[in-house]
């Protein structure tokens, strides 16, 4: 079973969608609001997929984000918002380029395959 | 007992869907519509009757304000409360100028959503201090142009007193001490101000009296 943690700026719609992923047969293994102690607990949940809410109309909001993906950076990191309907998928690895050769090599493939990269998708 | 009836309207369909996910598993709450912009809402809202509306302010089309207006002009008794991600949401004093019982923030607990649906079917205004005294300052500033000599002589002299307190941001408790009467009695005459004012409560009550000029100018927080 998939293990989702749910990192959070609004409790309702966090308190909502641990709900529904319960209900489509998810394992919800933890939920934070996005402050400093949150990286800790997903690192210690180690959840397949995180969910995080970042909202464009707080300027504080989504600072964890960018750490998540470097430091955690085998996870699927899937980005909403309240602004929109829309979610951005983040699917990273880590991988070392060596030369110029190497990051073009890997720009490609992500290009070709989405990994590495991210993509939109409408809710 | 009768459950709530509540129809939600948002844009976001997780959090809408997530929203009645909490609600249906709440045996006081029955979720009987869902609408995704403000035209849908009224339309749903004629068509399904519910006891309140849960409304989120933003949305494409037809926003939550303007959405609120014609829901309260075509159903009175239908009850609407905003949903909004930030307090200080411009459009949060529109919606309450529009007829808007209150609003929820979107970060509150679960049971505070129901905690507030309740209030609010018992009369109570879902609104907080911060808000409420923000929107009153503004009809301080617009206040004594709306002619309510009519008001006026409609209401007594207690109750212009008990008025003018609760525009300062009295308790019932604490407006009772100042008048030298019993807690009930203010409430009596809070009931008489709503039903003469044509009001469903005491911010509504504030807000009207500044906005007829019905009390004089003071530094108003309720």
């Amino acid at each position: 079973m998939r293990s989702v943690f749910i990192l959070y700026e609004n409790t309702l719609f966090a308190r909502g969608l641990e709900r529904l992923l319960r209900e489509e047969g998810l394992k919800v293994v933890g939920s934070a609001m996005q402050d400093k102690q949150a990286l800790d607990r997903i690192k210690k949940a180690e959840p397949d997929v995180i969910i995080a809410e970042v909202e464009s109309k707080k300027p504080e909001s989504g600072f964890l984000l960018g750490r998540l993906l470097r430091e955690l950076p085998r996870s699927v990191v899937v980005r909403v918002s309240l602004d929109d309907n829309s979610a951005t998928l983040y699917t990273g690895h880590r991988w070392t380029a060596n030369n110029a050769h190497d990051l073009v090599k890997e720009i490609l493939t992500s290009v070709s395959s989405t990994k590495g990269a991210h993509r939109h998708a409408t809710t | 007992m009768k459950p709530i009836r509540v129809l939600l309207v948002d844009d976001h369909c997780i959090f809408r869907q997530g929203l009645a996910a909490l609600l249906r598993k709440e045996k006081e709450f029955e979720v009987v519509g869902e609408a995704q912009d403000g035209i849908e809402a009224v339309a749903r809202a004629k068509e399904l009757k519910p006891d309140i509306v849960l409304m989120d302010i933003s949305m494409p089309r037809s926003d939550g304000v303007e959405a609120t207006r014609r829901i309260r002009q075509t159903l009175p008794a239908v009850k609407v409360v905003m949903l909004t991600i930030l307090e200080q949401d411009k459009k949060l004093f529109e919606a309450i100028k529009a007829g808007a019982h209150g609003y929820l923030l979107k970060n509150v607990k679960p049971d505070a959503l129901f905690h507030t649906l309740r209030g609010v079917m018992s009369g109570e205004a879902a609104i907080t201090r911060a808000t409420a005294s923000k929107i009153l300052r503004e009809f301080a500033g617009q206040s004594g142009s709306g002619g309510g000599e009519v008001y006026r002589e409609e209401l007594s002299a207690r109750e212009l007193s008990v008025l003018q307190l609760i525009t300062e941001g009295k308790t019932n408790k604490e407006i009772g001490r100042i008048l030298n009467i019993a807690e009930n009695t203010v409430k009596n005459h809070l009931q008489h101000i709503r039903d003469k004012l044509q009001v469903e409560n005491r911010v509504q009550a504030a807000t009207f009296a500044l906005e007829q000029g019905l009390i004089q100018k003071k530094d108003h927080a309720i």
